[in-house]
């Protein structure tokens, strides 16, 4: 039977990266904290039908995509800016210690912005986070066929954003 | 493009050979962030503690919501007001500043609503730039308004510029445009002999720089992608890891590096890499290595690891090779 402090202690870090990755180094502290709240409250509705891994990804997915939700109706109440992942990256340990990292990094994640939230999940989950397929279909609730789909169509728009932003200086 | 079928599976950039120049570079791209780590262990440990003290979840969500519930009593009392003076012909603006050619004036809602820098006095000596500031023929009293609309106490003037130094860099910013000349080179440009040229000038002229160790790692980075292993293990060898952000990463490369000669010494490097970053995203590859330096070592613990390895990564990029090792023995 599972409880919250093994998850914890097996998972706490991959999740916390999946924040990172999905919304920002800004408050991922409190998305995480967010996660296992959430996690603790449905633990009982848990049955092993999937891995724990994947349910956990799957509540991770829900919860930033819920703090998207927030953070655009708060801009549009506020007119505060809603923070893009590439300003969200985390610091470097030391100023300039993996700068040719962050600054690759923030190549990626400025196209990543630019893309919808389904794309931009997806990429991130199979590109970065290299879930395998069948792990994906249960996370986000789509057919395997769909998936593909979907992936190409988000690579495309990834591929075709990046070139645009970058391609004459990368001159690839 | 690649030439997979449209709606068939797809390998990950990270992982695929072929394609165009896009993909290959895409492919570098990720490759190179792939191992992205998460939050660092105290956070986590905060983080559990938070937990373990229990939740107030609801109160926690309504704390969040208030910004937006007075928000919106705020955005509607606002609307509400400017509805209810513009019939009356109660003009705000115009009791500060009417001007005489200016068309018709409309109520305007967010000027409403942000009064605050209206209302400031001005500070001794600001009278002057408000003045500058202020459009011709308007009197000196209306000007009370008018910095909100021009700013100009914001605009830093050349003086002020010449007065905190900013303007002349400093030595720490020439140094940090020179390695950041070198970075640029080996990130965006891919251009790893360049960047060992920016390298080599920077360690010329800053031979005692304050960015010395991140200009060891850069060095450490363009030897690798120029294919200089030996050079590059050279110089990780000599790198004090401990001060370095990314010393896991660091030393899972300097561990794969040793693993092509020195078992020994890849051992004692992946097991710490292990050790450090059990549950983080350069584990994966450091059990693995581990296992395969001591299946060469004819170390019965390498069937630990690959037992290991198979039982946290079923779906690893190496299960299939630890499958088939296991199988064969």
């Amino acid at each position: 039977m599972l409880d919250l402090d093994t998850l914890y202690r097996e998972h706490a870090a991959d999740v916390s990266r999946w924040v990172k990755r999905l919304w920002g180094a800004r408050d991922a502290e409190d998305l995480l904290h967010e996660v296992f709240l959430v996690v603790q409250r449905r633990l009982p509705e848990f049955r092993a039908e999937s891995s724990a891994r994947t349910w956990l990804y799957a509540i991770t997915l829900r919860v930033v995509s819920s703090r998207r939700r927030q953070a655009r109706l708060r801009r549009l109440l506020l007119l505060r800016a809603t923070p893009e992942l590439q300003e969200e990256r985390s610091p470097a340990a030391s100023p300039l210690g993996s700068a040719v990292r962050e600054e690759t990094a923030s190549m990626v994640y400025a196209v990543l912005e630019k893309l919808s939230e389904r794309d931009r999940t997806l990429l991130i989950s199979f590109e970065l986070e290299g879930l395998p397929a069948s792990e994906l279909t249960v996370a986000l609730g789509i057919s395997e066929t769909n998936l593909w789909v979907s992936l190409h169509r988000a690579r495309t728009r990834f591929r075709n954003a990046y070139w645009k932003r970058f391609g004459r200086q990368l001159g690839v | 493009m690649s030439k997979q079928a449209k709606n068939g599976p797809l390998r990950r950039w990270v992982h695929q050979d072929g394609g165009d120049e896009l993909d290959v570079h895409l492919g570098d791209v990720f490759r190179s962030i792939e191992g992205e780590p998460g939050l660092p262990p105290s956070t986590l440990a905060q983080v559990r503690r938070r937990l373990a003290r229990g939740p107030a979840p609801g109160r926690r969500r309504a704390l969040r919501l208030t910004p937006l519930v007075l928000a919106l009593v705020t955005a509607g009392a606002t609307a509400a007001l400017a509805n209810w003076a513009a019939p009356t012909g109660f003009r705000v603006q115009q009791l500060f500043a009417p001007t005489p050619s200016a068309a018709p004036t409309v109520p305007q809602a967010p000027r409403l609503a942000s009064p605050k820098p209206e209302a400031a006095p001005p500070a001794p000596g600001d009278g002057e730039q408000a003045e500058l500031a202020a459009p011709a023929g308007e009197a000196p009293s209306t000007s009370v308004v008018r910095p909100l609309d021009v700013s100009p106490l914001r605009a830093p003037t050349r003086a002020s510029a010449a007065i905190d130094g900013s303007a002349t860099p400093s030595a720490i910013a020439l140094e940090s445009a020179l390695l950041q000349r070198a970075l640029s080179a080996l990130r965006r440009e891919r251009d790893a002999k360049s960047a060992l040229k920016l390298l080599d000038e920077y360690q010329g002229r800053y031979p005692n720089g304050v960015l010395g160790l991140e200009a060891a790692v850069a060095r450490v980075d363009a030897l690798l992608l120029a294919g200089m292993r030996a050079e590059a293990l050279e110089r990780l060898a000599r790198l004090p890891l401990e001060r370095v952000g990314r010393r896991s990463e660091l030393q899972l490369v300097r561990a794969e590096l040793y693993s092509e000669r020195d078992c020994a010494k890849a051992n004692a490097d992946f097991s710490a890499v292990l050790l450090l970053d059990n549950a983080g995203p350069f584990a994966e590859r450091a059990l693995y290595g581990r296992a395969t330096c001591r299946l060469r070592q004819r170390d019965p613990a390498a069937m630990t690891d690959f037992r290991s390895y198979l039982a946290r990564y079923p779906n690893g990029r190496f299960a299939e090779a630890v499958r088939q090792q296991l199988a064969g023995t």
